[in-house]
C-alpha cells in the first residue's frame, strides 16, 4: 500500500489528480490511498511522523503555502517523495532545493502525473531495496539506505547503519557482491561506503555524514576518488545509474 | 686502484645516468610511451655509449682526437632519443637538454680540474692525459653529490612550472644553453696544462653561475608573464561580470515594474474580459487571457538558483542561448553564502558557459545544446557542462587548444584550472563523440561553519533525485 497526501484547494483539480492516480493504480496493480487535504493547517492536523509516502503539493493555497509545508516535512526528516502542482514556475528552485520528484504546471495532464508517480514509485521501490545478512543464527533484514558504511574488525564485518551496528561474519568481499556495487564502493582492503552518505573527503579518507572517518590507501586514493567523483556527478548530471 | 674497464663503466654511468635523471624530471608526466619502455630504451644508449667508449679506448690508444665527434654523436642521438620519447615542443625540449648538457659539462671541467691540480700538486706526479681515471671519478661523485640537490631542485620546482606556460621566447630560449655548450667545447679540447690553472677554475665556476642565474631570471619572467596573461583575462571576465549584473539588475527591475503595472492593469483586462463575455466571444475571450499570460515576465525566467551573482551569468547566457536558438538546460543548485569569492564563481561558471557557446556556435547542422548541473554536496560544489560540439578539437600536449588564437592553450580552460586548484579541488575537460563534458569540483573554504547546515540539509535530501522543470 503506497500512502499519498494531497494538499490542493480547488475541488475540480482534486477530482481530476484522483481520477488519474486511481487509473494509474488499475492499470499498474498498485494500491493506494490518497487523502485530501485544502488548508495546510488541515494538513498538518492528520500528519502521522512517516505516514506519507508521497505528498503532492499545492503551492498556492487557500491558506497556507505548499513550498513551506515541503520545507517544514524536510526539517522534521521526512523523506517522502514530493511533487509540486502550481500555476506558475515561480518556485521551482525552491522545488529543486527540496529535493522535489516533479513540479508539474497546471492545467494538469495525465502524461505529466504519470511520468511523476512513475518516478516516484521508482525511488520509493530503490528504497525499499534490502539485504538479508547472518548475525548469529538469525537472518536480519537491512535496508540499503540505511548501511552508513561497513568494515573489518577480526574476520567480523561490522556495518553501520543510521539506526545501529550489526555485526556479521560474513566475508567482505561476499557483502560487497550482495551489495551490488554503486553506490557502494570498496575503498579498502576492508571497508565499504555508500557515497551517498560522504559528507567530505580528502586525500587520506572520507568522511561519513555521522562524523566517522572511513581511511582511504595511498596507494590508491586516486582512483577511489576518481570513483566517488563519477558517481557524484553522474548524480549531478542527472543520468540514470546514479542510484540513491 | 680499480682496473681500467670498471673505472670507465663507472665514470660513464656517472656522467650519463644522473642527467638522464635530470632531463625527465620536468615532462614525466608527457611521455609518449609507457614508463617501462623509456626506462629500458635510456638504459639500451646508456649502454651503447659505455661499450662504445670501451671499444674504441680498446681500438683506439690516442682516442682523444676521436672524443670530439664521440661526444657530439652521442649529445644528438640523445637528444633525438629524448624528442621522440616526450611529446611538447621541440623548442623546450631542446632547452631541457640542452640545460643538463651544460650542467654535465660544467661537472666534468670541475672535475677534470680537480684531478689534474690533485695529481700535480697533492701527489706530486706528473700529469698523463687519461679517461676515467680513478681520481675523475671520485670528484666527479663530490662535486655531484654537492651541486645535485639544488639543481634537483630547480628543475622540479622551476623548470617543470615553466614547461606549462606557452611564450614566443621559447622559440629562441633554447640558444642560451646552447652558447654555454660551445663555450665549454672549446675548453673541453684544451690540454691539461691550461686546464690545471686557478684562472680556469674560476672562469668555469662563475660562468656556470652566471648561466644558471640567466635561466632563472627568464624563468621566472616567463612566470610572470604567464601570470599576467591570466589576470588581463580575469580583468576582462570581471568587466563581463559588471555587464551582467547591470542587466541582471534592470531585467530584475523590469520585472518589479511589470508587476506595479500588471496590478493596475487587472482592472482593465478584467472589465475587457468580462466585456467579451457578455457579447459571447468566447474565441476572444480565450485569446485575450492567453495573450496575457505570455506576456507575463516571470521571475522564474531570471531567477536560477539561490546565488545572485551565479544568477546573473546565468540569465545572461540563457537569453543570449535564446536568441541563437541553442537548447540551454539549467539545473543548478548554488546557495546563496559560500565562501567561495563571487568573482571566482564567476570566472568559473562564466568560462565553462563561454566554452560551450562557442562551440555551439561552430555547429552548423545537427542539435545545439548545452545542459548546466550543478550541487552542492558535503561542503563541495560540483558543476558539469555538457555541450555538443563539432568538427575537432584541438588537443596538444594534453591541453585543448584555444579556438581562437592558434597554438595557445584556452585561456578559459586555465583559469577554470587555477580557481579548482585554488578552492583545493579540480577540473576535467574531455570530448567523448561530439559531446564535450566539463566537470569542476571547488571545496567550500571555511569548512566547519558550512558543513554544520549541508550536514543538515543533506540528511533531509537523501533522495536526490532532480526535479524537473517544464519549458
Amino acid at each position: 500500500m503506497v500512502y499519498i497526501a494531497v494538499c490542493e484547494d480547488e475541488l475540480e483539480h482534486q477530482e481530476k489528480i484522483s481520477d488519474f492516480i486511481k487509473k494509474y493504480g488499475i492499470t499498474n496493480c498498485c494500491d493506494f490511498e490518497i487523502s485530501f487535504f485544502s488548508t495546510a493547517a488541515d494538513f498538518w492536523e492528520q500528519y502521522q511522523v512517516r505516514f506519507f509516502n508521497i505528498v503532492f503539493l499545492d503551492i498556492y493555497l487557500e491558506e497556507g503555502n505548499g513550498i513551506e509545508i515541503g520545507k517544514k516535512l524536510r526539517n522534521m526528516g521526512e523523506d517522502c517523495q514530493m511533487v509540486f502542482i502550481t500555476s506558475s514556475r515561480d518556485f521551482a528552485i525552491e522545488g529543486f532545493e527540496l529535493n522535489a520528484q516533479h513540479y508539474i504546471i497546471k492545467p494538469i495532464i495525465e502524461e505529466k502525473l504519470v511520468e511523476a508517480l512513475n518516478r516516484c514509485l521508482m525511488t520509493l521501490a530503490e528504497d525499499m531495496k534490502a539485504i538479508e545478512i547472518p548475525v548469529g543464527k538469525l537472518d536480519v533484514a537491512i535496508r540499503l539506505k540505511d548501511i552508513i558504511y561497513v568494515e573489518v574488525f577480526n574476520k567480523v564485518s561490522v556495518i553501520h547503519t543510521t539506526c545501529e551496528d550489526i555485526k556479521t561474519y560474513l566475508p567482505l568481499s561476499q557483502l560487497e557482491t550482495v551489495l551490488g556495487g554503486s553506490p557502494f564502493l570498496r575503498c579498502h582492503r576492508c571497508s565499504i561506503v555508500n557515497m551517498n552518505f560522504v559528507a567530505d573527503y580528502s586525500s587520506t579518507d572520507f568522511i561519513m555524514k555521522n562524523g566517522d572517518r572511513v581511511a582511504i590507501p595511498r596507494s590508491n586514493s586516486v582512483a577511489i576518488r576518481q570513483q566517488y567523483l563519477d558517481f557524484i556527478f553522474t548524480k549531478v548530471r542527472g543520468e540514470s545509474g546514479a542510484k540513491q | 686502484m680499480l682496473s681500467s674497464n670498471l673505472n670507465i663503466v663507472w665514470g660513464i654511468g656517472l656522467s650519463i645516468f644522473p642527467y638522464f635523471i635530470l632531463a625527465f624530471i620536468p615532462v614525466w608526466n608527457q611521455l609518449r610511451y609507457s614508463k617501462k619502455t623509456v626506462i629500458m630504451v635510456g638504459t639500451f644508449c646508456m649502454l651503447l655509449n659505455i661499450v662504445s667508449v670501451i671499444l674504441i679506448i680498446e681500438w683506439v690508444p690516442q682516442w682523444n682526437s676521436l672524443r670530439f665527434f664521440h661526444s657530439v654523436f652521442f649529445l644528438i642521438l640523445y637528444i633525438g632519443v629524448y624528442t621522440a620519447v616526450v611529446r611538447g615542443t621541440p623548442s623546450k625540449l631542446l632547452f631541457v637538454a640542452f640545460l643538463v648538457k651544460s650542467y654535465a659539462d660544467f661537472i666534468v671541467s670541475m672535475a677534470k680540474f680537480l684531478e689534474v691540480s690533485y695529481l700535480t700538486y697533492g701527489l706530486h706526479r706528473v700529469y698523463v692525459q687519461t679517461s676515467y681515471s680513478f681520481y675523475f671519478n671520485l670528484f666527479q661523485c663530490v662535486i655531484l653529490i654537492m651541486s645535485y640537490p639544488l639543481i634537483w631542485i630547480f628543475f622540479r620546482k622551476k623548470i617543470g612550472q615553466v614547461m606549462q606556460t606557452h611564450n614566443k621566447a621559447w622559440g629562441y630560449l633554447w640558444i642560451i644553453p646552447l652558447v654555454y655548450y660551445i663555450i665549454s667545447l672549446a675548453f673541453g679540447s684544451m690540454n691539461a696544462a691550461l686546464i690545471a690553472q686557478w684562472q680556469f677554475f674560476v672562469f668555469n665556476l662563475v660562468s656556470f653561475f652566471g648561466f644558471y642565474l640567466i635561466y632563472y631570471v627568464v624563468i621566472e619572467m616567463l612566470e610572470q608573464s604567464q601570470k599576467n596573461i591570466i589576470l588581463a583575462e580575469s580583468n576582462e571576465i570581471i568587466k563581463q561580470q559588471l555587464l551582467f549584473q547591470s542587466e541582471y539588475y534592470k531585467k530584475f527591475g523590469e520585472c518589479i515594474e511589470e508587476t506595479r503595472k500588471g496590478e493596475h492593469d487587472l482592472r482593465h483586462h478584467l472589465n475587457t474580459v468580462l466585456g467579451l463575455i457578455k457579447q459571447q466571444h468566447r474565441d476572444k475571450a480565450e485569446n485575450y487571457l492567453s495573450e496575457l499570460l505570455g506576456n507575463r515576465l516571470s521571475i522564474s525566467d531570471i531567477l536560477h538558483c539561490g546565488n545572485d551573482a551565479v544568477n546573473a551569468i546565468l540569465g545572461y547566457y540563457a537569453n543570449i542561448c535564446k536568441l541563437e536558438g541553442i537548447d540551454l538546460s539549467i539545473e543548478t543548485m548554488v546557495p546563496r553564502d559560500l565562501e567561495i569569492d563571487e568573482t571566482d564563481l564567476c570566472v568559473v561558471f562564466g568560462n565553462v558557459l563561454e566554452n560551450a557557446l562557442e562551440a555551439c556556435r561552430r555547429i552548423t547542422a545537427g542539435n545545439k545544446t548545452i545542459k548546466l548541473s550543478s550541487r552542492f554536496i558535503g561542503n563541495k560544489l560540483y558543476i558539469a557542462v555538457d555541450n555538443c560540439f563539432s568538427g575537432e578539437i584541438r588537443l596538444k600536449n594534453g591541453v585543448y587548444l584555444s579556438q581562437k588564437r592558434a597554438e595557445a592553450s584556452g585561456i578559459g580552460i586555465i583559469s577554470v584550472r587555477a580557481i579548482a586548484k585554488k578552492y583545493d579541488g579540480e577540473a576535467s575537460f574531455e570530448a567523448i563523440d561530439q559531446l564535450f563534458r566539463v566537470t569542476v569540483v571547488l571545496s567550500n573554504r571555511s569548512q566547519k561553519v558550512i558543513r554544520e547546515t549541508t550536514m543538515k540539509s543533506d540528511h533531509l535530501g537523501i533522495n536526490n533525485n532532480p526535479c524537473q522543470l517544464e519549458h
